[in-house]
């Protein structure tokens, strides 16, 4: 059994963040030169009251589907509205979905909605209802430090909802897979969980040339090894979706696997990185721009915190 | 690579104004911040057909003098 993708909805946050917003709160910062190095000219920053659930949650409401269908609920996130319960079981219930649902939470960042699919694929070759819903949405704002120059610039707030499909005439996969624990604290929330680390503070902090490393050491080989996986080349697949980290990031990955333009879409410009929901976001983008079509074969590929990578083949 | 194409990598990896010498830092840089480091790397990184990405050293390697002393005990250059 394969698995379809019906449908995409998302939902950026509500507050727009500019460039000169930035600058304004910190003078000394060159915009052009970061912009160039980033690639993010507008980010969203969620309100007070918004949190990834309820932006995923207003993504779901963007979509056509009868509850009834629906046998499983997957959220993933990073910055879940409480340490518990699980948020999906709070999805479950404000998007009226039937009480013989599986919900849960996958706690991945970039690299999440690929390794969510492959888990919804896995469900949905169990259970009986014909649907799956995969949430992913992120609010990485909330822990970023205004001053801070790594962050601040990149990460933007959104939530998506994905609904799939069982599909007995799609091909999803394969997958890979990739986990490399020595880079935790590269890219890490300190003090917010059950660890007390008194030395440090509890903003989001990334080491930019560290995680850089990683995505460049690991990424295109990644890639490689998963069209040699599906016995694909390069020239069968139509679009190149990877997680929208940065500009500087994904020029790398497009010079070194020697992707077209036009094949290696991009969106960060005006939406930055939103985490685990960067690919479905893309994927809506393009859809909805009209580039998008039924039957086309893509690769998608997530990487990021954990360190964490995963990516699959999948004909839209 | 020898050591004045890795100082012309790094130049124009940071589109820097002043000549990169083996004294050249962070420090005395002025293109030379994270943001620039990052662009070293990634010059670097197509310099040495991906063998840079593997050595974690150069993540805060910010001067002239540490990346040659990495990529010489590499035999790099």
């Amino acid at each position: 059994m394969n698995i379809s993708i019906d449908g995409i909805g998302y939902q950026l946050a509500s507050k727009k963040e500019t460039s000169t917003d930035l600058k304004n709160d910190n003078p000394e910062w060159d915009m052009d030169l970061i912009v160039s190095k980033t690639g993010v000219e507008t980010r969203y920053v969620s309100e007070t009251n918004e949190t990834a659930l309820s932006l995923c949650i207003a993504a779901a409401k963007k979509l056509d589907f009868n509850s009834h269908d629906i046998g499983a609920c997957i959220f993933v996130s990073q910055s879940p509205d409480y340490m518990l319960p699980t948020s999906a079981c709070i999805a479950q219930e404000e998007l009226g979905l039937n009480r013989d649902v599986a919900a849960f939470d996958i706690n991945l960042g970039c690299s999440g909605f690929i390794y969510a699919l492959s888990v919804a694929k896995g469900i949905l070759t169990d259970i009986e209802k014909s649907k799956a819903l995969l949430l992913c949405g992120d609010t990485y704002s909330k822990f970023i430090n205004k001053n801070d120059r790594t962050c601040r610039p990149v990460f933007s707030d959104a939530g998506s909802a994905v609904l799939l499909s069982k599909s007995e005439s799609k091909n999803t996969g394969p997958f890979n897979f990739g986990t490399d624990g020595r880079g935790y604290d590269k890219l890490i929330v300190r003090n917010r969980a059950s660890k007390v680390e008194s030395k440090f503070n509890d903003f989001l902090h990334m080491n930019g040339a560290e995680v850089l490393l990683f995505t460049m050491a690991n990424v295109p080989s990644g890639v490689k090894a998963l069209l040699k996986k599906a016995n694909l080349e390069s020239e069968d697949i139509d679009y190149f979706l990877f997680h929208q980290a940065s500009a500087i990031v994904l020029d790398n990955i497009q010079r070194k696997l020697n992707i077209p333009d036009e094949k290696f879409p991009r969106n960060s410009k005006d939406i930055g990185n939103t985490v685990s929901a960067t690919i479905p976001i893309l994927m809506k983008d393009l859809e909805d721009e009209g580039r998008l079509e039924k039957g086309q074969k893509l690769l998608l590929f997530g990487f990021g915190v954990g360190y964490s990578y995963g990516g699959c083949i999948l004909e839209y | 690579m020898t050591k004045d194409e890795l100082f012309l990598l790094i130049k124009d990896a940071l589109d820097a104004d002043n000549q990169i010498d083996i004294n050249a830092s962070a420090d005395n840089i002025p293109e030379w911040d994270s943001l620039g480091h990052l662009s070293v790397l990634t010059a670097l990184d197509d310099a040495t057909d991906g063998k840079a990405s593997s050595l974690s050293d150069l993540s805060d390697a910010t001067s002239v003098t540490k990346i040659v002393s990495i990529l010489e005990a590499e035999e790099i250059i």
